[in-house]
C-alpha cells in the first residue's frame, strides 16, 4: 500500500483506519480464518478446510467463498447459517469487516501489478 | 423474476441502509475521502460506478446515475453498452478503466503487465490510484447485496451528487433533470 498511500494518502488514511475499525469489531479469529480464505482464492492457492472446524466456522467460511465469488448469488439459506450462530447485528458487522478486508486485499493486489 | 427481499432485520437501523455503527462510520469516511479525488474525469467514474453495479447487482446503485456524468452526456444507451463494454463504442481510456475495474471485482491476479501498460497509456498513476478506491467505494454494496439490503426507496432513475465533503446527496428523477425540471 505504500505506493498508494503517496498517491492518494487521504483514502489510504481512511482505508487503514477502516481497516483497523474492521478487525475490532468483529470475532478476530473468525475473521482471520475467513482473511487466509479469501487470500488463497484472490491469488488463486489451493485450500482447504483445517480439520476440526466447528459448524459455526464452516458456516462462515462457506459464506465467505461464497461472498468472494459472486455477492449477487448468496443464497437465503446461507445467511440463514449464519444467524443460527450470531444475531442479525452481528452477522451485518461481520459481513461489513468483511467486504473491507476483501476488497481492500483486492485492491492490494491489482495496484501493485499495475502501478509502478 | 420477484424482487429480493431483505435477509435480516436490525434492531437498531433507522430505517436507511446502514446501522450507523463505528464501522459503518469509518466506512463512510473512507468513501467520501475517494469521492473527493477528482484526477478522473467524471463519465470514466461513472462508467465504472456503474459496472460495479452490474457486477454485484446493487439495484440502488444502479438506480442511480451521476449528475457530472449526465452533463456530459450520459445517456441509457451508453449505460447499457457497460455490459459489453469490450465491444462497445466507449473510448479506449474508458475500456482500459472498465478492465481495472473488472481486474479488481472479478480476477486480481490476472492483473498483469498488459493491463498496466494499457493504463499508463490513458491514465496517471495517481488517476490509477483513484480509479483502484473507487472500486473500493462502488464496491461497499457487497455488503448490502448480500443481505439484500439495497432496494432504492424510489421507483425512477435518480440523480446523483456529492457535497464538497464527498458525501452523496440524493436528487430527482433524470427525466426531469434532463428536461431542465
Amino acid at each position: 500500500m505504500d505506493r498508494l498511500r503517496e498517491l492518494h494518502p487521504d483514502g489510504i488514511a481512511e482505508l487503514e483506519r477502516t481497516l483497523s475499525v474492521a478487525r475490532r469489531s468483529t470475532d478476530p479469529e473468525l475473521l482471520d480464518l475467513c482473511a487466509g480464505r479469501i487470500d488463497a482464492m484472490l491469488l488463486r492457492v489451493p485450500f482447504e478446510d483445517p480439520e476440526g472446524l466447528a459448524p459455526r466456522e464452516r458456516a462462515y467460511l462457506e459464506f465467505t467463498e461464497q461472498f468472494v465469488t459472486s455477492v449477487s448469488t448468496v443464497l437465503d439459506a446461507q445467511i440463514a447459517a449464519l444467524l443460527e450462530h450470531a444475531t442479525p447485528e452481528e452477522v451485518y458487522e461481520f459481513i461489513g469487516a468483511l467486504y473491507v478486508l476483501e476488497m481492500a486485499r483486492r485492491v492490494e493486489i491489482v495496484s501493485s501489478a499495475v502501478i509502478a | 423474476m420477484s424482487e429480493p427481499v431483505p435477509r435480516i432485520t436490525l434492531a437498531g437501523s433507522d430505517g436507511g441502509f446502514l446501522l450507523g455503527n463505528e464501522l459503518d462510520e469509518a466506512i463512510t469516511a473512507f468513501a467520501a475521502a475517494a469521492v473527493r479525488a477528482d484526477a478522473v474525469d467524471p463519465m470514466t467514474t461513472e462508467l465504472v460506478r456503474l459496472r460495479c453495479a452490474q457486477v454485484h447487482d446493487c439495484r440502488l446503485c444502479g438506480s442511480l446515475r451521476s449528475s457530472d456524468a449526465l452533463e456530459l452526456g450520459l445517456d441509457e444507451r451508453m449505460t447499457a453498452q457497460i455490459a459489453r463494454y469490450e465491444t462497445s463504442d466507449f473510448d479506449a481510456a474508458a475500456i482500459a478503466a472498465l478492465r481495472l475495474c473488472d481486474a479488481i471485482i472479478l480476477a486480481p491476479a490476472s492483473a498483469d503487465p498488459e493491463l498496466a501498460a494499457e493504463l499508463h497509456r490513458h491514465f496517471s498513476d495517481a488517476q490509477i490510484a483513484e480509479l483502484c478506491l473507487d472500486v473500493m467505494k462502488w464496491s461497499h454494496q457487497k455488503m448490502l447485496v448480500a443481505l439484500r439490503l439495497e432496494a432504492p426507496p424510489w421507483q425512477e432513475t435518480t440523480v446523483l451528487s456529492f457535497d464538497e465533503n464527498g458525501d452523496p446527496v440524493i436528487g430527482g428523477p433524470v427525466d426531469e433533470h434532463r428536461t431542465g425540471r
